[in-house]
């Protein structure tokens, strides 16, 4: 039966998320109120999905609209870019990978290993999850706009 | 020791598509000639992603136009539905999800796990690989409508 992502399970990817963007991008920004993704029609740009697997199963996205994209990765980068080139697609891909990289740190029970990134393209698309759990998403808000962190996560044990 | 990708990496993906249609759909699905993905922009309506990693990581990817999702869903379900329902979404995920199951097991050698699914709706959405990867896609055709199945791959 599908649940929700525990809220113990989701902490170690908000604190993640805050990490990367402070040290990548020195961008504070702010998490909002969870969001249950199911019904929710969020939708985005530009997604980075990293597919977690080991003693836990799971996905962790950062999907932004076109312009947050492109504000933070100017800032990732170091250089102003103004179209959704392959320099976004493969920073918003590392984005996700680091992310998905420091929240592994503060789960090391579930000796999780992470795929490779994959980055979605298209404008207002949805990332929802499977019927074995419901991701939530994390909204925050930062100087370079608007994004999500949606998460799922099921411990298998 | 890395072990370089190759095509016969890919058959364990097209036999367990090949299977997942005989067997929980109840439909052939015959695969094209594969292709590699590079620059290839393909444009979907809907796609159901796994992550894979171990010796080997990746993801698989299963992509649809709309109206092969809801027939093949539809089947796969028993029911009737005339769009992207959520129940169509989550039969996506769990299509992909038996797929990436039944390969993983003839490809021992990567000792390969899987994530959880992810589903992706929205007109002409492109999925892009990382580039360090290496990426296939092989067009299939069933009774219900044409689908991707894609695969990207790297030794780790």
């Amino acid at each position: 039966m599908a649940s929700p992502v525990k809220v113990e399970h989701i902490n170690p990817f908000i604190s993640a998320t805050l990490e990367t963007f402070k040290s990548m991008m020195r961008t504070t920004i702010t998490p909002g109120k969870i969001i249950l993704v199911k019904g929710a029609h969020l939708s985005y740009d530009i997604s980075g999905i990293i597919g977690l697997s080991g003693g836990a199963k799971g996905t962790v996205t950062l999907s932004f609209p076109k312009i947050t994209a492109l504000k933070t990765v100017s800032e990732f980068i170091g250089e102003k870019v103004v179209t959704m080139d392959d320099t976004v697609k493969d920073a918003i891909g590392e984005l996700a990978n680091i992310v998905a990289g420091a929240a592994k740190k503060d789960l090391t029970q579930y000796k999780i290993s992470i795929s490779l990134p994959t980055v979605i393209i298209g404008e207002n698309h949805e990332v929802q999850g499977g019927k074995e759990c419901i991701p939530l998403a994390v909204p925050f808000s930062s100087p370079l706009g608007n994004f999500n962190l949606i998460v799922s996560f099921k411990s298998e044990g | 020791m890395a072990v370089g990708i190759r095509v016969e990496h890919v058959n364990p993906f097209v036999t367990s598509t090949m299977e997942t249609f005989a067997k929980m759909v109840g439909v052939e699905a015959k695969p094209g000639k594969l292709m590699l993905k590079k620059d290839a922009k393909l444009e979907y309506d809907i796609s159901g992603i796994i992550g894979l990693s171990g010796n080997a990581k990746g993801m698989v990817a299963m992509s649809f136009p709309k109206h092969t999702a809801v027939a093949v869903c539809n089947k796969f379900m028993s029911a009737d539905y005339n769009d992207l329902h959520r129940d169509i979404l989550d039969a996506v995920g769990e299509l992909v999800n038996i797929v990436a199951g039944y390969a993983k097991r003839d490809l021992t050698e990567f000792a390969i796990n899987i994530s959880l699914p992810s589903v992706i709706v929205g007109p002409n959405h492109q999925i892009i690989d990382a580039k360090d990867a290496v990426s296939f896609v092989v067009p299939f055709t069933c009774p219900l409508g044409p689908f991707h199945l894609a695969v990207s791959l790297k030794s780790t």
